[in-house]
């Protein structure tokens, strides 16, 4: 398995210099320059366009984009126009706080999605199955900005038991206990925005899966030696659907990252998310090249990591 | 008597092979849908929604219903103005309609063609198998690694002359590949299939097999694909609007008018200006994946209700 991984690793690498061509020319159709953010009316055209050809503006795309490569290798992916801060750096202010909404979310999701998965898979037909269905319908039915509105416009602004926004209030001292508390309060209703709609998909992978137990030669071996329902359940079915969710982690990555753009922006939640959308807005392309490949990078290991789970919980599965 | 007898027999597994006959996909989605309430429901909802959006927002579409008027700013909802005003005076209910109609042609159009491209592609790759199928699933697979999201949303900032055919063709072109997945499995399947085998013997064009046989075999599948990414698609359009990476600003859609309540003071005091909109698409989209499930049991022999 490890010449596997080794292989799945290397076959990232040309993936990802195609991925940086792509972003590095579409970056340079862009319009606008990292000057025009920079522009100071006190400096002369004359001398911008000094600046420009000082700095390589004119030169040919493939110079470009190997200057940049370069740069990159030795870990300078360039400098944000707009926060005037290092990509690298500024990139990794904002990573830690959707880590842990992820994180959250996930938790939330995998919570929910587990439990009423089981529910709706062992009461199959029965009303509690019905009541979760429908649950999954109304959440598939749900875009992300909607639902997160609607939980604004009710939990804080109706019922303002939680804050509209952001990631902490600024009266806390960072690393006290108070700041900690205050972040995880913050993340609560960005948190169970993602997870009450993202748990879709466990629960209904969980329903089908104990259904199609249910009849399997195995268990009706476990019920025909006397085994108890209960037990039947709890160790022949269960065991046995619930495993795989374990793989979907390394998918979720994508998923995550991926909802984190709509989430963070409708919360105002300093993440990699709604630093994106501000980077666009602001033309400033170092640091949307820099998020895409590391979505992308993320995203390709989130595939990779399940593949591996997969084959840890269910040996029948070899990756080829 | 004896002879009567035989051909009664004979008409018996006669009438039992007429009745077997499979019946039409059609048929088998109609039954579905009388046998299950919600989903008539739905179908019978979300016609008569797509009937008054599409007839209000053709009639309403005078320029006096959209016009600024600064006397009327964020009114609330009046006889005159039954979903209020926005903050430029402009009547809500017009905006809403033709809002909701441009929303549901986008994700129709990105269904149809995404559908399109992917059953030509998965086809391909499913039949032709060999370097082909390799070929196409290695771009697949790069495509697929893209973050899509960032994508569309750096396409559509950087495309010049951005209108509503490119901005389909952006979502489309990422799209496409969930369909071309799911419809090379299926070719594949076909293809070990015997019918398959028998026809190629025949000599019958590859081109032939593809289209009339293998197609209308899977043909079913493909409706239920599309009809529950309509209602995806749908849910990307308004958040990518929303988020102001959609629609250019002079065309509404209900992702527009869900951005009204990105600002603090309208989700607060001004529900007309978004609610309506929220509850619209939330609707739109329960239903289509109502009738989705509907055409899904009624495509799958095992789900579907004896």
């Amino acid at each position: 398995m490890g010449k596997t991984i080794v292989r799945r690793i290397l076959i990232l690498i040309p993936q990802i210099i195609i991925l940086s061509l792509l972003i590095f020319l579409l970056a340079n159709f862009m319009p606008g320059d990292a000057l025009t953010g920079k522009i100071d009316p006190n400096v002369s055209p004359s001398r911008l366009e000094e600046l420009r050809q000082q700095w390589g503006y004119y030169d040919p795309w493939y110079i470009k984009y190997g200057r940049w490569v370069w740069s990159a290798l030795h870990g300078d992916l360039g400098e944000s126009t707009a926060y005037k801060l290092p990509v690298l750096e500024l990139i990794g202010q904002r990573a830690g706080n959707t880590f842990w909404l992820s994180l959250m979310t996930a938790v939330i999701s995998y919570f929910i999605g587990i439990l009423l998965g089981i529910l709706s898979g062992r009461y199959q037909n029965q009303f509690a199955d019905k009541a979760i269905v429908l649950y999954t319908f109304i959440a598939l039915a749900m875009p992300t900005v909607v639902f997160g509105l609607m939980n604004i416009f009710l939990f804080a602004f109706k019922l303002r038991w939680f804050p509209m926004g952001g990631s902490v209030d600024v009266e806390y001292v960072a690393g006290t206990l108070p700041y900690y508390r205050d972040r995880i309060y913050h993340m609560i209703l960005p948190a169970l925005t993602g997870g009450l709609l993202y748990t879709i998909g466990t629960i209904q992978f969980l329903r089908s899966e104990i259904i199609d137990y249910k009849n399997s030669d195995f268990v009706i071996t476990a019920r025909s030696k006397g085994v108890p329902e209960h037990k039947v359940f709890s160790r022949h079915i269960f065991r046995n659907a619930v495993l795989p969710v374990a793989s979907f982690m390394g998918y979720d990555i994508a998923f995550l990252l991926g909802g984190s753009i709509f989430i963070e922006y409708v919360f105002s939640y300093p993440g990699m998310g709604r630093l994106f959308i501000e980077s666009i807005l602001r033309r400033d392309y170092a640091v949307v090249n820099a998020l895409i490949i590391l979505f992308a990078v993320l995203t390709v290991l989130g595939t990779l990591l399940s593949d591996v789970i997969m084959t840890i919980v269910d040996p029948r599965i070899r990756i080829k | 008597m004896e002879k009567a007898n035989t051909t009664k027999e004979a008409r018996v597994p006669n009438k039992d092979v007429k009745s077997m006959k499979a019946p039409s996909f059609l048929k088998l989605i109609e039954k579905e849908l009388i046998k299950d309430k919600a989903a008539s429901m739905s179908l019978l909802i979300l016609i008569g929604i797509l009937l008054t959006v599409f007839i209000c927002a053709t009639f309403l579409n005078s320029p006096g219903s959209i016009r600024i008027n600064l006397e009327k700013l964020n009114q609330g909802p009046s006889s005159e103005y039954l979903l209020g005003t926005d903050a430029s005076g402009r009547d809500m209910l017009p905006q809403l309609f033709q809002g909701a109609r441009n929303s549901f042609l986008i994700a129709f159009g990105v269904t149809l063609f995404g559908g399109i491209f992917g059953t030509l592609v998965g086809l391909c790759a499913g039949f032709y198998g060999g370097k082909v199928d390799h070929a196409m699933m290695r771009l697949l697979d790069f495509i697929s690694m893209l973050p899509r999201l960032m994508f569309i949303i750096v396409l559509v900032s950087l495309i010049p002359n951005y209108n509503v055919t490119t901005f389909i063709l952006i979502i489309t072109a990422f799209s496409w590949i969930s369909d071309a997945r799911l419809i090379r499995a299926k070719t594949l399947q076909q293809n070990s299939l015997d019918y398959v085998q028998a026809s190629k013997t025949l000599g019958t064009s590859n081109i032939v097999i593809m289209f009339r046989e293998v197609l209308p075999n899977i043909g079913s599948m493909i409706i239920v694909n599309l009809t529950l990414n309509l209602a995806g698609n749908m849910g990307l359009e308004t958040g990518l609007t929303f988020l102001g990476f959609g629609l250019p600003f002079n065309t509404p859609s209900l992702g527009t008018l869900i951005g009204y309540a990105a600002t603090p003071e309208n989700i607060q005091r001004r529900w007309w200006q978004w609610l309506p909109a929220a509850i619209l698409i939330f609707t739109m989209m329960l239903c289509i994946n109502f009738v989705g499930q509907a055409v899904k049991r009624a495509a799958d022999s095992r789900q579907r209700a004896a």
